[in-house]
């Protein structure tokens, strides 16, 4: 088979990857049917080759890669109501979009990285928190007495933990928060009942 | 010279090369590129391994990517015609990957995607026809879909001894899902959902099992061992929580199929022995022991008071499910972005 059908021919089965889920694949299929045109309209492997130079030898398909990728991760945090790591997500998406080659994708992609991974991390850790709060909050009530001081210490340094990983955190943030929601079994009436046992704490 | 080097030379060679010819030997950042290669070219033929090669070329390694980016941008003088790339060429990062497979014999469908490549290679007249080939085979995609179905296969017959129901239907629907994966990005994203609803169910679990049973487990198991009041009143007031908040009695929490499956998996078969020497040989027998050193602590104290019917309800996803059977089954019914169509 000759070059260029040879060419066109890849550009049609990565075409029909995208299709058992075009919504998953939304830039990488309209990438994929432009080179399916091209490489049809083109006269020779030259003639392609150029095209494929002057789109920075398939950068835009390493970036409609990454776009499809950070589009998906945004839907999906969307939908467990995740705005944190929604938002980082989002950064990662806009800093695709703004690549221009090869190699400002890659470094872009590990300067946005280290610049928010540790805020995400953040936010992850406080969901740990916030279900070791109310571990350690029951740990308190269950106490025998001669141990209350101690355990109410306990409780207090747990809470103090949480507000350095979310400065917000409130009993309203706990209420209301998806993330923190998804991993508590009480439904708001026995949260605040919990959660009044400590309310010193929580002011 | 190691496989993952040479690799990474020949990647620089052929880019290195391709620009010679667009550029022509006697441009500036062509030769300042030849002699950095050549450097380094040299410290990876006396390097035993890859990492003691990015160890001594921590200069080197950074100044090579910048001569890059300095050839990219200079203008090319003479048009060069493509360069089709070799069929071994293209496989070489496969075979590497497929050397790198621990325990083959564990991953046989994995392995046989592998053959299959390369047997592609060895059958394709070019690098691009057998890109071509693979590509529409989909033994790219195969490649990671199956490899996470048999590791998810694996680890869930692994875990049949461990009480983690959460993590069964992660991996019963990890397989069910890249069966079906047809691209990268689908992998990506049902394994991105799947580790999502596994972090929250795994901490929901935990909750669970925490605040139900192992507090006032642990209490009744520290009563056993040393019968103080201060252990006493540890198994009164987290028995009152219990029924406080769930409105369980101590019976209703044994007969809790997801606390039995915790119960068997986790504590039975570590402490079995010890109670069959005593003669108790049954776990029901166990809880007999238990519920009598139970009433024992709250014996002529004030009655205890249980919550009402809707304190046996507990939220899953915003979803209110009953505390008697749901768990763990509700795990299979952790919400999916999927299922708004």
């Amino acid at each position: 088979m000759e070059l260029l059908h040879e060419q066109q021919k890849y550009y049609e089965a990565k075409l029909a990857e995208c299709k058992n889920r075009p919504d998953l694949n939304a830039y990488q299929k309209k990438l994929f049917e432009e080179y399916v045109a091209k490489s049809s309209a083109c006269s020779s492997v030259e003639e392609l080759t150029d095209f494929i130079a002057s789109r920075g030898n398939y950068f835009d398909i390493a970036q409609a890669d990454q776009q499809d990728r950070y589009a998906n991760m945004i839907k999906i945090q969307q939908f467990y109501k995740n705005k944190k790591r929604e938002e980082y997500y989002a950064a990662k998406l806009e800093t695709v979009k703004q690549a221009t080659d090869h190699m400002s994708l890659s470094k872009n992609l590990t300067d946005i990285e280290s610049k928010i991974s540790e805020e995400e991390k953040k936010s992850t850790q406080a969901v740990q928190e916030v279900l070791n709060l109310y571990i350690k909050t029951v740990e308190y009530i269950t106490a025998p007495d001669t141990k209350k001081n101690k355990y109410f210490a306990e409780v207090k340094d747990k809470w103090m933990q949480l507000k350095k990983l979310d400065p917000e955190i409130s009993l309203d943030k706990i209420l209301n928060y998806p993330p923190y929601r998804h991993v508590s079994i009480f439904e708001d009436e026995r949260i605040v009942e919990l959660f009044s046992n400590i309310r010193e704490v929580m002011q | 010279m190691d496989d993952t080097v040479k690799m990474m030379l020949s990647s620089y060679e052929s880019g290195i090369q391709n620009y010679r010819k667009s550029l022509g030997d006697d441009n500036a950042a062509v030769i300042k590129a030849v002699e950095c290669f050549e450097k380094l070219k040299a410290i990876g033929e006396s390097s035993k391994d890859i990492m003691e090669f990015t160890g001594k070329t921590t200069d080197l390694l950074p100044e090579m990517s910048k001569l890059f980016m300095d050839l990219y941008n200079e203008k090319p003088v003479h048009k060069v015609a493509p360069e089709v790339p070799t069929s071994e060429k293209m496989a070489m990062a496969y075979h590497m990957s497929y050397n790198s497979i621990q325990d083959k014999e564990k991953s046989p469908e994995t392995c046989k995607v592998y053959e299959r490549i390369f047997e592609i290679e060895k059958q394709s007249e070019n690098g691009l026809q057998f890109l071509r080939l693979i590509t529409e085979e989909g033994l790219l995609i195969k490649m990671s879909s199956i490899s996470l179905m048999e590791t998810s296969q694996r680890l869930l017959q692994n875990q049949q001894d461990v009480s983690l129901p959460q993590m069964d239907y992660y991996h019963q629907n990890m397989i069910n899902e890249m069966r079906e994966a047809k691209s990268t990005a689908e992998i990506d994203y049902y394994s991105n959902i799947r580790a999502d609803i596994s972090y929250y169910e795994n901490q929901w679990d935990t909750f669970y099992l925490i605040v139900i049973y192992v507090n006032l487990g642990n209490a009744i198991t520290s009563y056993m061992l040393s019968r103080t009041e201060e252990n006493r009143q540890c198994v009164e007031y987290s028995y009152r929580f219990l029924a406080k908040y769930f409105g369980l009695t101590y019976d209703e929490l044994m007969a809790l199929p997801r606390i039995r499956d915790y119960f068997n998996k986790m504590i039975w078969v570590t402490i079995r022995e010890k109670y069959t020497a005593m003669g108790c040989d049954t776990p029901e027998k166990y809880f007999e022991s238990e519920k009598a050193l139970l009433m024992q602590c709250i014996d002529s104290r004030a009655p205890i008071e249980f919550g009402n019917e809707n304190r046996k309800m507990l939220t899953f996803f915003g979803k209110q499910y009953h505390v008697r059977n749901e768990v763990p089954g509700l795990y299979a019914k952790a919400p999916h972005p999927d299922d708004n169509g």
